[in-house]
């Protein structure tokens, strides 16, 4: 489920990888009118956010601190933050589109391939979410997946508008 | 005989339709709306969030009736595809919602063995999937949708910035 709801493996309308194929450069850091954020805005939301689960559920809750003491953090080697990727101004290092894509998809690609280690009883064993509250590891990989398809459908949403193909 | 996976499944199912803690469900973004949101078109767009609830809903009862009923629902057959319209009232559109969604969630709680969500059954463009594939398109597809959602009632009250920007 993972897998179809970021790459979209055999089912692609709804996957966000499949959503960004049709974005083109001037869609995105476009801001529909009474809107705020851009597809670059929500596609590095997707990766902060897959980043700051894996760290919660996999890693060792040293990336973002506990609690969390810094929330922009290197974006791999983009030359900018998480944080700098998650506002709304045009950067004066901004990095190219494909780049930024594709750091995202690698920080999914570790939290899935975390997850694909798991054997069923692993699924319920508990973690702290960055709200210091305690859940199932399940709960992280449904937020995770819900995350992926609800974001693909805004990503689709503001594309639509900017291309003005909104069908569907 | 299993059903962990089915129990696994049917829990994102719940999570993405009404998840109660979680911002991206389907009936929490609803939730938000007022009731002149419900036809509001924004610009550049052609889609309101009552025709974008409609298809949601539309095809809850259109998969469960291909994938284990009689395949008599037909988008190319007026009449035979259970509807709402905007003048239906949002109380009877979400309940109508709701029905769609115990229908197709009634007849995967009802597998009795794990084995069961890798038998084909037939999507209503007339092939076959395995209907843990049916259950993942639904499942992505509310949540997609609840996106969309979100973004038009986002522009629709002015407030688009992330909820973490306006506290």
């Amino acid at each position: 489920m993972l897998d179809e709801a970021f790459e979209g493996v055999e089912q692609a309308w709804h996957s966000v990888l499949a959503n960004l194929r049709s974005v083109t450069e001037d869609d995105w850091l476009w801001v529909p009118p009474d809107g705020a954020r851009t597809i670059r805005q929500i596609t590095s939301h997707i990766g902060g956010s897959v980043y700051l689960y894996y760290d919660r559920a996999f890693g060792n809750r040293a990336v973002f601190g506990d609690p969390i003491s810094n929330w922009n953090i290197p974006a791999g080697n983009l030359g900018v933050g998480t944080l700098d990727l998650d506002s709304d101004r045009r950067l004066e290092n901004e990095p190219p589109m494909a780049d930024v894509i594709d750091w995202v998809a690698e920080r999914a690609r570790a939290f899935r391939d975390a997850v694909s280690r798991l054997d069923d009883a692993a699924l319920m064993e508990e973690r702290t979410n960055h709200h210091g509250q305690p859940h199932a590891i399940r709960w992280f990989v449904a937020v995770m997946i819900q995350h992926y398809s609800y974001h693909a459908g805004e990503i689709n949403h503001i594309r639509a508008l900017h291309q003005r193909d909104d069908s569907g | 005989m299993s059903r962990a996976i089915t129990e696994q499944l049917l829990y994102v199912m719940d999570e993405a339709f009404e998840g109660a803690e979680q911002e991206h469900s389907l009936l929490g973004n609803l939730r938000l709306l007022r009731e002149d949101d419900w036809d509001w078109v924004p610009s550049g767009g052609a889609r309101s969030i009552f025709e974008i609830v409609r298809h949601v809903g539309e095809c809850k009862y259109v998969y469960v009736n291909h994938a284990f009923g009689d395949a008599s629902m037909r988008w190319d057959r007026p009449g035979t595809v259970p509807t709402v319209e905007s003048e239906t009232g949002r109380p009877a559109v979400i309940e109508w919602l709701r029905e769609g969604q115990r229908r197709w969630r009634g007849k995967i709680a009802d597998l009795n063995d794990d084995d069961q969500l890798l038998r084909p059954r037939r999507a209503n463009w007339g092939r076959e999937y395995e209907t843990r594939w049916l259950v993942n398109v639904l499942i992505q597809h509310d949540l997609y949708h609840a996106g969309e959602i979100n973004h038009i009632r986002a522009l629709r009250h002015g407030n688009d910035r992330w909820a973490w920007e306006s506290e």
